[in-house]
């Protein structure tokens, strides 16, 4: 163990202006050090376990040749209303809700719970590009993640139906226009529950309560009033299905805010939450005997 | 601002200044009060276990927030988050670590999150590793270090960025005894080119071969603060003095003829004596005559309790024995 000694070979650490350059450096580093612990950690097994689960059934769906001529896919229309109910009930509901919780809520309350958070907290790095490096790798990990997901489901529709199927949508648009809406509402539905569920595992020491309530909220949203609907993620992500959901007899149906509403909506929701989350991290004390 | 105050706040700016500060946990108290100022050097926080010293350092680095009063690093808080972390290197007492990261992602990572380039980073990864000696564990996965390994990596990553206030938390903690005088000569290094450096640690003969000023804490309460010998003339009580001399005999029968000697006791080999004396200076002044006067041999002549130990044993353990 050598001292401090100044020689030769001695390299100084060079002085760093804060400003633009040096929060791209940061933010980069952030990025890439939470997306990989999103995507190779003990913790995103839990996701990889959830992006399989659709993919199994459409593989069980797409192989079933029942003799009776009541194979799941008889058709391909057929095959489509079927992959978007799979995709509104088990991608939408489960795999991008729980998935997004799972990515979201670790990002600061795993820190706190493994006691590495106090390494971050001692970085001179500005609270703002903290939370906008985490969020934007745990967005991106459950886009890739959720995406894949749905791209693989949505081309495994094909199988029963053959190459020549698929060449005919992909020609005349259905298959551009299907997957880049299921596509998209991947990307928002990651904003959305993504920038609130950060901020939950920001706030409460278990994240678990907060993430049923949401859950609660988010299932109940079909016999909301219209007024309480646009409180609620879902109502942005779902309108944009391109095959409308029979939602039951219970449902208040309320119009689907147009495709700008949607966007703009979860932009908004991700700058306030990601604005909230900045706060409540700058107020935060390292406390881990609470934990 | 007259010429006092401007001196006063160009010190600031190179100290850490506590002001009337406190922090309650609820209605626990963890450190309430403290008034403060440590200078470049070596300084020793010493207190026996919950008497605030992790909550103080925790305060100082800026991973807590003072209930009351002020804190300033070299001139700055702990809000201006980018000058105030890129002064300061901790080296915390939660031995936990991101999962699965080796020894040099997890100070190279450190050095990125500053906003080093890569090319920087790597080698400043490289340099302090070989500093803590671990460059060849570099690569091994911290979670298989031994306890004194992950003691090395944490002081590594406090510092990595050569900051110019190290704050370090029981840093000697399962190291083996070849480690802990290369960390303590590290330490020194760091002293030595002007920076602060911040240390508490339960191991008191430690504490005080290295520091060259204490702070002492009990129950939340700052106790003393300062260099040994001022702290010890401040306690009021009589300072032991040994004399090493051949003339040993001679001087137990004289000694008391100085008003200020209490308690005289000869050394088991009969040729050393320890004295207690109300007044240090006086005695010292006294008896350098008579020892011109009457000839007598002296080795050695010194403060025989200017240790933090003894000031530790007279103000906190002798304190709550009494309370």
């Amino acid at each position: 163990m050598s001292t401090t000694d100044p020689s030769a070979d001695y390299i100084h650490v060079p002085q760093l202006a804060p400003g633009l350059q040096v929060w791209r450096r940061q933010l980069l580093a952030i990025f890439s050090i939470e997306f990989a612990k999103a995507m190779f950690s003990r913790r995103a097994f839990s996701c990889y376990a959830l992006i399989c689960m659709p993919i199994i059934l459409m593989v069980v769906a797409a192989f079933d040749e029942s003799r009776d001529g009541s194979a799941a896919f008889s058709t391909i229309e057929n095959a489509r209303r079927i992959f978007g109910y799979i995709f509104s009930a088990l991608i939408i509901a489960t795999v991008l809700f729980l998935g997004n919780a799972s990515i979201f809520t670790s990002l600061f309350r795993g820190e706190m719970l493994d006691r590495s958070i106090h390494y971050y907290m001692l970085t001179p790095v500005r609270r703002e590009v903290l939370v906008v490096g985490k969020y934007l790798a745990g967005l991106c990990a459950a886009i890739i993640l959720f995406g894949l997901c749905t791209l693989i489901s949505f081309l495994l529709l094909y199988v029963p139906f053959g190459v020549e199927q698929f060449i005919t949508d992909l020609s005349n648009g259905i298959v551009a226009q299907q997957l880049g809406l299921y596509l998209g509402i991947v990307v928002l539905g990651s904003m959305g529950y993504g920038a609130v569920f950060m901020a939950t595992g920001l706030l409460f020491k278990n994240p678990l309560i907060p993430i049923i309530v949401v859950a609660g909220w988010e299932m109940l949203h079909f016999i909301l009033p219209p007024a309480l609907k646009v409180f609620s993620i879902i109502y942005y992500i779902q309108g944009l299905l391109p095959i409308p959901m029979d939602q039951g007899p219970l449902a208040v149906i309320a119009a689907p805010p147009p495709l700008w509403v949607s966007i703009v909506g979860m932009f908004g929701l991700s700058a306030v939450t990601i604005a909230i989350s900045v706060l409540i991290l700058k107020r935060l004390e390292v406390k881990y005997t609470e934990e | 601002m007259n010429k006092a105050q401007t001196v006063d706040r160009q010190l600031g700016d190179r100290n850490i200044v506590l002001h009337d500060l406190s922090k309650f946990y609820g209605d626990v108290l963890g450190v309430n009060r403290i008034g403060l100022e440590i200078e470049s050097g070596i300084t020793g926080l010493v207190g026996p276990n919950g008497s605030g010293k992790s909550t103080l350092m925790n305060v100082i680095a800026g991973l807590i927030a003072p209930t009351r009063g002020q804190l300033k690093v070299l001139g700055v808080g702990p809000s201006t988050t980018e000058k105030f972390f890129s002064q300061l290197g901790y080296c915390t007492q939660y031995d936990s670590f991101p999962a699965g990261i080796n020894g040099y992602d997890f100070i190279c990572n450190t050095l990125l999150i500053h906003g080093h380039d890569k090319k920087i980073a790597r080698k400043l990864t490289s340099q302090t590793l070989e500093q803590v000696s671990l460059t060849e564990a570099a690569m091994r996965s911290v979670d298989s270090y031994s306890k004194g390994m992950r003691q090395r990596i944490k002081l590594a990553q406090a510092i990595c960025h050569q900051p110019d206030v190290l704050i370090l938390d029981e840093p000697l903690n399962g190291l083996d005894p070849m480690a802990r005088a290369q960390v303590i000569e590290l330490f020194r290094g760091f002293a030595d080119s002007g920076k602060i450096v911040l240390i508490s640690s339960q191991i008191l003969h430690e504490v005080d071969l290295i520091s060259d000023r204490v702070v002492l804490l009990n129950s939340g309460y700052l106790v003393a603060a300062g260099d040994l010998t001022n702290i010890q003339s401040e306690t009021g009580e009589p300072m032991k003095i040994f004399i090493r001399s051949s003339h040993a005999n001679d001087i137990a029968a004289r000694v008391f003829e100085f008003e200020d000697v209490v308690e005289a006791q000869m050394h088991n080999d009969g040729e050393g004596l320890f004295i207690r004396s109300t007044n240090a200076d006086a005695f010292f002044l006294a008896f350098n005559s008579q020892v011109v006067d009457k000839g007598w041999t002296i080795e050695s002549m010194g403060p025989a309790d200017e240790t933090i130990e003894a000031i530790y044993q007279h103000l906190i353990v002798e304190k709550q024995v009494t309370t």
